[in-house]
């Protein structure tokens, strides 16, 4: 049945609005490489920031030029800042970097899933990123380095196009030393005084030993390496329940609406981003155009 | 109505079609028109009754006031260094809707469940449902694209209104059988003049709707498309379909369950004022799955694929029923006269014997 | 040479050898020299002809090149892989890369024309040797194509 009006004129302020997004202020800017920038926001005045788990995302304003989805790339356990790590792709992503302390951006969200952080628990945990997609895994770094018991091992692969193009590399070499985390770093092409890996992010899995059934594997990274790095764990006997995957597709509202972002039954919006490559298997692939 | 401070729409002759538009007196109603449809075709013609509702639904439906094509989301001032976002315009308006048939009920209600039902409720889209009166014309004239049959969405309406009319016409007589939906309905019908429905009057408003559903010639076998349309990704009859698809988005605009929008950000020249809208979108046009590499779907064949795949097999998983009703506006709008009933058939006849699987091993 | 043991030891994490006899190995550590190199030190050069192929067992190499006069790293070896495997086709022209020692390295050295004339005289081991190199080099060619795609960055941009 219908459902009646109400006599009185109605006030859209009155529901919450998920379409409108509240101010916050950049406490710092952090340059990453040359195209790729890390803002850490706050709320003005009063008010505390959302939580948020890690793998989840916002919606990013920046005034005038349009909104974009960007991975949440802080600590889980600082709630008083939101994270962004940004690479500048187009004009919206431009504008956000170019952004000051003191400037504002406008932002909704959180949203979407986690990584599998309960399901990792007890378990070794292996973190596969290629180039800006480490940004959407730090916080998992931050979270179980604070956690460290409640993990096993931890082995970060990190493959990027050439070592200036490496996000967060002090950040590495500190978490290299932390107990019982492994990180390997690769570049596909390096410069002279490069000391790490050569070669694709996914000949880095001959250097690491992990026991497929115990060990819960996050990757996040444009479409094609992910791929690639599937079919290394597949033959590697690693089960596709147990890679999660974080997937991007054009988005417009994050909230279900905007249709844009749909991968076969899937919104990434509010299904994803986090998935398991069990549910992602029949709908990945560039060549179907699903 | 008017003096409850509602809008009234309902069928109205503009731009050589019928569709919703003000109704202030008896007299804006179609009198004597019905329209004629067919794959990539509408055209208005006289009837031979004076009949008022006798018509099948025209390019509009609820959707374009319920979630309308272009609507402002909010307003944003820089000042100082910094900016402030204003609420949107905020009023929703109060809406009676006339002469809405049975398919569009069925619309509405799948629109409900992706728009209100789920995780996120879309405000826009609440308020003006819940500020709308429903007055149902039970449908009298299915068109040759219709197959609310085949759906189970119609021809007569069995929930979802606040009232719900059958116009018969009987020799001499004009007469309509009101049924009450809901308590807005009841009180709606108590400030007119009426009578007690005979049971004659009854019996052939019966009629009314056993004609129209002999009418209908269209068939759709609805059972297991979720899982043909998965199956058949690779099939050659997507090439077919290409080929004569204009990827237009006609379908989309029209469909009454079509949701997707995008949201466009702008500035003026000073850049102190800046608005944000959300207008419709469409899965036909190539930038709709733009990402910062490229477009998923390049190809005319991927997004049609995407249209009917979503309409009639995804939308089960996401939402538990089929995104179509069966109200053929995609067929009659249509440049090409492209008709997914009979593509949909073509996929099933031809579905290759050794097809390959949508899973993508 | 060396001892058939030593030899079984020094290779056990050497994946291009699954699936060789007991007798392909024996054949192999009669070939087999073991040798050190220290770190910066050139195992080939750019065009050269060195006939060599070696199983690293520790340290790692970079195979590099200069390219309009920017020195490029495009690839590293680890122990328990395989390097100059040109040596064992009858290839002229010699290396297309550089091989720079980045931290020390013991290796197994094979000589690559005796190795050859042993997979010509044994069309079994022949066989086998030939199937790993070419799991060998399908693996480096799909690394390649891996990063012709550019897969972190701009997937799909062709690299000019």
């Amino acid at each position: 049945m219908t459902v009646i009006a109400e006599p009185e004129l109605l006030d859209s302020t009155a529901l919450a609005d998920p379409f409108r997004p509240q101010l916050a202020r950049i406490a710092s800017v952090t340059r990453e490489t040359s195209d790729t920038v890390t803002i850490s926001t706050e709320l003005p005045a009063t008010g505390s920031l959302p939580q948020f788990v890690p793998g989840q995302f916002s919606m990013l304003y920046a005034y005038g030029a349009g909104e974009v989805p960007i991975s949440i790339s802080g600590d889980p356990g600082n709630p008083d800042r939101l994270d962004y790590t940004i690479r500048s792709v187009g004009a919206v992503t431009t504008a956000l970097i170019t952004r000051k302390v003191g400037d504002y951006v406008a932002m909704r969200g959180p949203f979407g899933t986690s990584w599998p952080m309960e399901a990792a628990a007890g378990e070794d945990v292996l973190l596969v990123a290629g180039g800006i997609g480490l940004a959407p895994l730090r916080p998992v770094i931050y979270h179980i380095l604070r956690h460290r018991s409640e993990y096993g091992r931890l082995v970060i692969l990190y493959g990027a196009r050439s070592p200036k193009e490496l996000l967060f590399r002090k950040e590495l070499s500190g978490w290299s030393k932390s107990p019982d985390t492994q990180v390997l770093t690769t570049v596909d092409y390096g410069e002279p005084s490069w000391r790490g890996y050569v070669g694709v992010v996914t000949k880095l899995f001959n250097f690491v030993s992990l026991r497929p059934e115990r060990t819960i594997t996050m990757m996040c990274g444009p479409e094609i390496m992910m791929r690639f790095g599937i079919r290394g764990l597949q033959g590697r006997k690693f089960p596709d329940d147990r890679i999660y995957l974080s997937m991007e597709r054009n988005m417009k509202c994050a909230v279900g609406f905007c249709g844009h972002c749909q991968m076969g039954p899937y919104f990434i919006c509010k299904d994803g981003p986090v998935f398991t490559y069990g549910q992602m298997r029949h709908w990945m692939g560039d060549l179907r155009e699903l | 109505m008017d003096q409850r401070g509602y809008e009234v729409l309902g069928p109205t002759i503009h731009d050589s079609a019928i569709s919703y538009g003000p109704i202030h007196a008896i007299e804006d109603l179609p009198e004597g028109w019905t329209s004629e449809q067919g794959p990539g075709s509408y055209r208005l013609k006289r009837r031979t009754d004076g009949a008022l509702f006798g018509y099948a639904t025209g390019p509009k439906s609820l959707k374009n006031f319920l979630h309308p094509s272009e609507i402002k989301l909010f307003t944003a001032e820089r000042t100082n260094g910094t900016f402030r976002i204003l609420s949107n315009d905020g009023l929703a308006p109060r809406r009676a809707f006339l002469g809405v048939r049975a398919c569009e009920l069925a619309a509405a209600g799948v629109q409900d469940r992706v728009l209100i039902e789920d995780r996120f409720k879309d405000p826009i889209y609440s308020q003006r449902r819940a500020g709308s009166i429903v007055i149902a014309v039970n449908c009298s004239d299915p068109s040759s694209v219709c197959f609310c049959t085949s759906m189970g969405t119609g021809p007569r309406a069995k929930a979802g209104y606040d009232l719900a009319l059958t116009e018969v016409i009987d020799g001499g007589t004009h007469e309509f059988l009101v049924e009450v939906g809901s308590e807005t309905g009841a009180d709606l019908l108590a400030g007119t003049e009426y009578s007690e429905a005979s049971e004659e009057l009854r019996r052939k408003s019966d009629e009314v709707t056993a004609r129209a559903e002999r009418s209908i010639q269209r068939q759709f076998e609805n059972a297991g498309v979720a899982e043909l349309l998965k199956e058949n990704f690779d099939h050659p009859r997507w090439d077919d379909v290409a080929s004569r698809c204009l990827a237009c988005g006609n379908c989309t605009m029209v469909c009454p369950t079509c949701f997707c929008v995008t949201v466009e950000d702008m500035s003026d020249v000073t850049g102190d004022h800046a608005e944000r809208w959300r207008k419709w979108d469409s899965c036909f046009a190539l930038g709709f799955s733009y990402i910062h590499y490229g477009s998923v779907r390049l190809s005319t064949k991927s997004r049609y694929r995407q249209w009917l795949t979503h309409k009639l097999s995804y939308w089960h998983d996401q939402f538990g029923e089929s995104g179509c009703v069966g109200c053929g506006r995609c067929i009659a709008w249509c440049p090409a006269g492209i008709d997914l009933t009979e593509e949909v058939a073509a996929l099933r006849a031809a579905a290759p014997a050794e097809k390959t699987n949508g899973g993508g091993e | 040479m060396i001892g058939i043991q030593e030899f079984i030891q020094y290779t056990k994490g050497q994946s291009i050898l699954e699936g060789f006899e007991p007798q392909d190995l024996e054949r192999l550590a009669a070939l087999a020299k073991e040798v050190h190199f220290k770190r910066d030190q050139i195992v080939f050069r750019e065009g050269e002809t060195h006939g060599r192929f070696y199983l690293i067992m520790d340290g790692s190499v970079v195979l590099e090149i200069t390219a309009g006069g920017h020195p490029m790293l495009l690839q590293t070896l680890h122990g328990g892989e395989a390097m100059g495997w040109s040596s064992l086709v009858d290839s002229e022209g010699g290396a297309h890369f550089q091989a720079r020692v980045i931290s020390p390295v013991r290796a197994l050295s094979f000589d690559g024309p005796s190795l050859r004339s042993t997979c010509e005289s044994d069309p079994a081991f022949g066989y086998r040797m030939m199937k790993a190199l070419l799991t060998l080099v399908t693996e480096r060619l799909d690394a390649s194509r891996m990063q012709l795609v550019d897969m972190y960055s701009n997937p799909g941009v062709a690299r000019a």
